[in-house]
């Protein structure tokens, strides 16, 4: 396997999400895909079938777990016990790493469940850079942070997202998942060319990518994660792959699942891309 | 801790999370005193694009608050949907997301409360009455299915004990089994969802329900009154003497037609895999 970034982790290939419509598919039939990523807290609290199932899987695909649940943002105080329950996960399915968005999802102990925005500021940015550094401590090793896809911006914010979260990489010393279809929906929410993001992305620090389909309700689009990805989200993940000489891609496909031969198709329509920087790299 | 970004959290999740909508929210947070100094409009906190007003922007957020929590019930729930018609069930989970905001970090437990909520707010109505018998075994189903998978004992053990020891015989349960005594006849119109062929609301007669799951899958069966009886006992310990006396002992029990079954029940029970371990006491 390719590393290519400073974190020495992997390009683990193409991978989906394992979701339970497919368990028994993908238990029986081990598809032909590289690896597999878990939301963590659809397996943290279950010693039941998903739990069972994630250990089969684990034993044929390597597992990287994505959570929605940190809200590195947020300035309500760290969930630890939380973050003990992520931690034993981690450590029990020995996954190739772990992650979570660049959100906040509530305050006051409410959770919204969604991926707020987090403004764009220099006190935001201490705020965020010393919980990913508390965080990092305890669970002995990076955090894998996601770019989210936003809605809206805040009167307040100082710089760009992308500025922001290099700076956030630097200075917590963390890695980056670059979500192309996020970039994507972002850059169209915000009238925002998605070229110019891409060439600020701190290339070290990517090790994984996602993709996924979007809704365009024209004048503005959400991240649904329920449709095939859209061809100038294909055309700026090319472009990616070739600037990281190739990381770890993952389709995310949640709302309307579609059946694992649909799924698995659109899970190989990366690897042409990834098949150029091959044929480029002999 | 940031105090900007904590007001700016807290006027946010205020404003999205109102059940009156986003101008509502904003009314709300500025009769609250949670808006910045000064803060005249939606556009000194948001800046209005080309295409979206502030209200707007902030309004994906606050239409998916809903829709994602209500969808996770509808999921949870699609016999109680089913029975109500989505509009009702829709607009009792909006009442409940608004009156019961979540306070967990996992989507997977949000629905929890919902049945006890639908208690307190049940009254005389007949249809909610139906529905909270509805909730428990929905719930139910999904509370086994996290429950640790474990291998059944065979029912050749049972079958090598004599009936003279039966006081000295504990049968140890399966976490992953939840009992129920119900005030409606559950099982025909679950069965009738399952198969999308409702044939109307039953009216109210007492009936009892056993949820469970094994490594095959999680199920429901509908139990007699005698055998709810039995396998409470041995679900709080009882010996397998003494869970067949307090069944038989039972009010209205129905002896004879007991003692002719038990063979076959604990030969089905046996199968099903409702039992881990056959205990004999000294």
């Amino acid at each position: 396997m390719d590393v290519s970034n400073r974190f020495g982790l992997p390009d683990l290939g193409v991978g989906v999400g394992l979701r339970v419509p497919h368990f028994q598919h993908v238990v029986e039939r081990k598809p032909a895909v590289d690896w597999f990523e878990i939301i963590s807290e659809n397996f943290m609290d279950t010693e039941g079938r998903p739990m069972r199932v994630l250990e089969q899987v684990r034993r044929d695909y390597p597992v990287v777990m994505h959570g929605v649940a940190m809200s590195i943002g947020s300035t309500d105080p760290l969930d630890w016990d939380y973050l003990k329950r992520l931690k034993a996960l981690a450590d029990r399915i020995d996954v190739a790493w772990m992650g979570d968005h660049v959100c906040w999802t509530g305050v006051g102990s409410h959770n919204g469940h969604d991926l707020y925005p987090v403004p764009y500021t220099e006190a935001s940015l201490r705020h965020v850079v010393e919980r990913i550094k508390t965080i990092q401590d305890f669970l002995g090793r990076p955090l894998v942070m996601e770019n989210p896809s936003t809605y809206l911006t805040f009167s307040s914010d100082e710089m760009p997202e992308i500025e922001w979260i290099g700076r956030m990489a630097e200075d917590a010393d963390c890695a980056l998942l670059l979500d192309v279809n996020n970039v994507y929906v972002t850059c169209r929410n915000h009238g925002l060319d998605p070229m110019a993001y891409l060439e600020q992305v701190p290339w070290d620090r990517v090790v994984q990518n996602h993709l996924a389909g979007h809704t365009d309700n024209g004048t503005h689009c959400v991240d649904t994660h329920d449709d095939h990805v859209c061809d100038a989200v294909w055309a700026l993940y090319g472009w990616v792959q070739q600037r990281t000489g190739g990381v770890a891609t993952l389709i995310e496909w949640d709302g309307d699942l579609p059946e694992w031969d649909l799924l698995q198709a659109e899970a190989d329509k990366a690897r042409p891309y990834r098949e150029q920087l091959e044929a480029r790299d002999a | 801790m940031p105090e900007g970004l904590r007001a700016l959290e807290t006027w946010m999740l205020r404003i999205v999370t109102h059940p009156g909508g986003v101008d509502a929210g904003f009314e709300a947070a500025q009769s609250e005193g949670l808006l910045p100094a000064g803060t005249s409009s939606l556009d000194d906190l948001v800046p209005p694009n080309d295409r979206l007003s502030a209200g707007e922007q902030l309004h994906v957020y606050a239409f998916a608050y809903f829709d994602r929590i209500t969808d996770v019930l509808r999921g949870e729930y699609p016999s109680v949907e089913l029975l109500l018609g989505p509009a009702r069930f829709g607009s009792l989970a909006r009442d409940f997301i608004t009156e019961q905001p979540s306070r967990t970090y996992t989507l997977n437990r949000v629905g929890v409360p919902f049945s006890s909520w639908l208690a307190e707010r049940a009254g005389d109505d007949p249809l909610l009455s139906f529905a909270i018998d509805l909730s428990l075994v929905e719930r139910a189903l999904d509370e086994v299915w996290d429950c640790k998978a474990e291998a059944p004992v065979a029912y050749e053990a049972l079958q090598v004990i004599p009936p003279d020891r039966w006081d000295r015989v504990r049968l140890d349960t399966i976490d992953a089994l939840q009992l129920f005594e119900l005030r409606h006849p559950i099982s025909a119109f679950m069965n009738g969802v399952m198969r999308g062929d409702l044939d109307g609301v039953p009216e109210p007669e007492p009936s009892w329900v056993c949820v469970y799951c094994t490594l095959a899958g999680r199920y429901r069966i509908p139990l007699s009154f005698e055998q709810h009886a039995l396998l409470s006992s041995l679900v709080d310990g009882a010996t397998l003497g003494e869970a067949i006396e307090a069944a038989a002992t039972s009010e209205g029990a129905d002896v004879p037609a007991m003692l002719a079954g038990l063979g076959g029940w604990f030969r089905d029970w046996t199968e099903r895999g409702l039992f881990r371990a056959v205990e004999l006491l000294d």
